[in-house]
């Protein structure tokens, strides 16, 4: 069985626990638990060629009191870069993660998830914003932790991105 | 290790291995019981007797360790800068979903290599609570700030749109008496002609209102500029400040106000009015106070504020007192930040902060210092410097990493700074001093052509940055018409389709002789006597073009139009009126504009074009490909020529991205029924590529100089 490990990484208070929470137990919680540090879950996911343990390190979110940890990426498989897609101070966020992200892991696969999307009053990420991203070749998923809106499916596109990534690899 | 040592090492929930010979870890105490617990959990169980376990080993039972031990081994192996090197914390779950937080950390002692691992969870509940709360209140405190300043910032242009338009200030009052953001309009001497009744709360002056008469403007600056010595240079340039300080009300009670001042321009470029808009944050800091730093911090950038330099520097003041040690200071301010802003939004402004925020922190060395003083402002405290010569040769490297593309609303831009350094003994220091000479060398770095770095000097006192002078002499010009007009011809490429002049402005000055426009151009665009120089300007090539109309030469010509004069409210009454004064006709006219002209109103100044080009004048796109061209607007604007901008046409033919980019530019206008004007075309190969690629006219000193109107009109009809 394929071993990957996939940091989960953005701003603080932006869902990252929840989605693994979400996708790894099928469990959701209102309440804003901040994480300390670094938490890493184990989830199997079955693909059509084979099955993938993820291992998911949740990592403690970026604010002014913590920096992301560059030596937490290494040998990072895949990236689940999380904004909260109703705080703008987040999505604005996202293109620098992104390249921090990238200076670090160039072919990595990343898939960026703007979380709460169930708060649809509050929406502010926009369908230009989205469009672009999409358009630049990136993948963005709309997810709800809450609902498991978008959750599973954001990441099987990961889990596919990291087979990709890794048979590409073997050819060469 | 004895007994005792064992058993309190065991008592503190700590393991400690020593790197052996063949690398693997040797336990040399006994393995405390939550270990065993929890890499049974892990489906590979350390038995109490495993002495020695293999990296593999331990990384399978605790995956995350296997990630830090890879930083342990370089430290054990490199040389140490650090005594020793944490892992941070982590956290693991038993079988039954009990929660454990380990730290891990490596070190040496008695020059063994040591990884010791230790069950932090007892405190753990604690910090997690301290970090809890901060962080809820961080997430409070964004969104009320947020939301207090698109209100403020939204008020104040209001007024300064308002006042602006030349409208009656009395029509103000309904809008801002029952506001909660305390409102003074007031004259540049102070005088106060408005002012609201959430003002009277916050200085709590009853019916008193002496204080309020007795400028209330220089109060605020009196205050404000302990913690912002900059205030005084901002304001007297003309330009929009705003800043968080410290104030007193009647009685002497000291609180924190929010102050945002805009200047607002007559149409000599003169400031007529100050709009202050400001907030009581006395409330909310008391509150934020309780949580210590994050009332230090920036919310957007994440970096200390303004208040948390203060402190820093105090300390590392006050700690260095016997110190002959040298510190520096860099002031970095972002150049034409504004004009980003009001292109792409505040959101996208904010964003940019981060972003150069996140770059800057990442290029300066440990134990430097950096903060993020407000607006486009930030300070690095630089310390240990080997050669104060290295100052600038670190904030060159600061200027290239501010200077990579930045991708705002899908729109790939750069940005520059300019940056200056002030150096003192670190026993000499006065805090206020040491930021105010690193800000004169900042302005002084912006005189030079921004984009630079200048290290402060004394001559700097003795001979300040020339602005404030060149302002003015640039209003004497306006008064005794020290302009004077050149003009330079527009050379057709295909078959004739008239002659083009192009109307190029110069001042002649007094003392310095004939200045070209990149000499008085900047300064007039951000002091706003543009406005009247422009309409000189305008009248000026009409009335020369109505020379060359009635000698019988129908030559079209071309003026600029800076951004300021189109989004001004009368331009079109202006330019009409002008025509009708020189009696030139419109079709013969040309305006040239440039992108900076859509920046803060695109829809605006779309709608004022219409109405202009249904006059029958043309309009051309200047300098097209040197700022923030974005095809997608292209189609959108009603222009009839674009000009490609000379830096592209100097690079022909011989640089690829200067070929694509201009045959680009040409067939994109072809597509648009556009024409295409290249310029600075200095000599044949340029010309043969142009041509080659039907460029539809040049301009340049291969065919003509800019020349007065007399040699114009003396030039053989033949020759262009």
């Amino acid at each position: 069985m394929l071993v990957k490990k996939v940091c989960m990484v953005g701003p603080f208070a932006v869902g990252k626990t929840s989605l693994v929470k979400r996708f790894v137990e099928s469990i959701f919680s209102d309440k804003y638990h901040t994480t300390i540090g670094v938490k890493v879950s184990k989830k199997k996911v079955e693909l059509a060629q084979e099955s993938m343990q993820m291992m998911l390190w949740d990592i403690e979110g970026v604010d002014v009191f913590t920096e992301l940890k560059s030596s937490y990426l290494r040998g990072a498989s895949g990236v689940m870069l999380v904004i909260d897609g109703t705080r703008p101070t987040t999505i604005r966020q996202l293109n620098e993660l992104l390249s921090l992200v990238r200076s670090y892991l160039q072919e990595t696969p990343v898939v960026i998830l703007a979380n709460k999307f169930d708060l649809t009053n509050e929406w502010k990420l926009s369908q230009d914003d989205a469009t672009k991203l999409r358009e630049n070749g990136l993948t963005l998923i709309e997810t709800s932790a809450k609902t498991g809106a978008g959750v599973e499916e954001a990441f099987a596109a990961l889990a596919q991105a990291m087979l990709r990534e890794c048979d590409s690899k073997t050819a060469e | 290790m004895s007994k005792v040592l064992q058993d309190l090492i065991k008592q503190l929930g700590i393991v400690v291995f020593r790197l052996a010979d063949d690398q693997t870890l040797e336990s040399v105490s006994s393995y405390p019981e939550w270990l065993i617990h929890l890499s049974k959990a892990a489906d590979s169980p350390i038995s109490v007797d495993d002495t020695f376990l293999s990296f593999d080993q331990i990384g399978h039972s605790f995956p995350f360790l296997s990630n830090f031990l890879i930083d342990a081994e370089l430290f054990w192996s490199n040389e140490r800068e650090h005594d020793k090197t944490d892992s941070g914390v982590w956290t693991e779950v038993d079988a039954l979903g009990q929660e454990y937080q380990l730290e891990a950390r490596a070190l040496f002692a008695e020059n063994e290599k040591i990884l010791l691992i230790e069950n932090v969870s007892q405190n753990f509940e604690e910090r997690h609570l301290v970090y809890q709360k901060a962080r809820d209140m961080a997430l409070l405190n964004e969104k009320l700030i947020s939301e207090l300043n698109f209100r403020q910032r939204k008020l104040q242009s209001d007024i300064e749109r308002h006042l602006s338009l030349r409208n009656p200030i009395d029509e103000l009052n309904r809008t801002v008496e029952s506001n909660t953001s305390a409102v003074l309009v007031c004259l540049p001497d102070g005088d106060v002609e408005l002012y609201n009744k959430a003002l009277i709360n916050i200085y709590e002056i009853g019916n008193d209102q002496k204080i309020v008469r007795a400028s209330m403007l220089d109060k605020w600056i009196a205050e404000a500029e302990h913690n912002h010595p900059e205030i005084h240079r901002i304001l007297k340039s003309g330009s929009y400040w705003e800043g968080e300080f410290e104030t007193f009300d009647a009685d002497n009670n000291q609180k924190w106000i929010r102050l945002s001042i805009g200047p607002v321009k007559n149409d000599a470029g003169e400031i007529c009015h100050f709009v202050c808009v400001a907030n009581d944050l006395s409330d909310f800091r008391k509150v934020s106070d309780d949580w210590g730093n994050i009332s230090d911090y920036d919310f957007n950038t994440h970096l200390p504020n303004r208040r948390q330099f203060w402190k820093h520097i105090s300390q590392t003041c006050e700690s260095g007192q016997k110190s002959d040690e040298v510190i520096a200071l860099m002031y970095v301010d972002l150049d034409y930040f504004k004009h980003i802003n009001d292109q792409h939004g505040q959101f996208a402004g904010d964003f940019l902060l981060g972003t150069m925020a996140s770059r800057l922190s990442r290029n300066i060395k440990h134990g430097d210092y950096i903060a993020h003083l407000g607006g486009d402002e930030f300070v690095i405290l630089l310390r240990y410097i080997k050669e104060p010569e290295d100052l600038v040769a670190v904030g060159e490297r600061l200027l290239v990493t501010v200077s990579e593309p930045i991708n705002l609303d899908g729109t790939p831009i750069r940005v520059s700074a300019s940056i200056g350094i002030a150096t003192t003994e670190i026993s000499q220091t006065d805090p206020h001093s040491l930021l105010r000479n690193a800000d004169l060398a900042m302005y002084s770095a912006k005189e030079l052509g921004r984009g630079q770095v200048r290290l402060y000097t004394e001559e700097l006192e003795r001979n300040p940055p020339k602005r404030s002078q060149r302002e003015h002499e640039l209003l004497v010009a306006i008064e005794k018409q020290q302009f004077v007009l050149e003009f330079q011809p527009q050379v057709c490429m295909q078959e004739s389709r008239g002659k083009r002049v192009e109307a190029l402005v110069r001042w002649q000055h007094p003392e310095h002789g004939l200045l070209s426009p990149a000499e008085f151009v900047g300064i007039a665009e951000e002091s706003g006597s543009i406005v009247p120089i422009g309409d000189w300007v305008l009248m000026s090539a009409c009335v020369s073009g109505k020379l060359l109309v009635d000698s019988g030469d129908s030559t079209c010509v071309a003026v600029n139009i800076s951004a300021k004069q189109l989004s001004h409210p009368e331009f079109y009454n202006k330019l009409t009126n002008v025509l009708r004064k020189s009696g030139f006709p419109a079709t013969h006219l040309e305006i040239e504009i440039t992108e900076s002209s859509f920046l803060s109103d695109m829809d605006k100044a779309i709608d004022v074009l219409h109405r202009v080009r249904a006059l029958g004048i043309q309009v051309a796109l200047d300098d097209f490909g040197s700022g923030f061209s974005s095809l997608n607007y292209l189609k959108r604007l009603p222009v009839d020529y674009i000009k490609i901008d000379r830096s592209f046409i100097h690079d022909l033919p011989d640089d690829n991205e200067s070929r694509a980019i201009t045959t680009s530019v040409i067939h994109l206008a072809h597509q648009l029924n556009m024409k295409v004007i290249a310029e600075g075309v200095e000599n044949k190969q340029q010309l043969e590529f142009l041509r080659e690629h039907d460029v539809d006219f040049v301009q340049g000193f291969y065919y003509f100089k800019p020349m007065p109107l007399a040699k114009l009109t003396s030039l053989k009809s033949e020759n262009w």
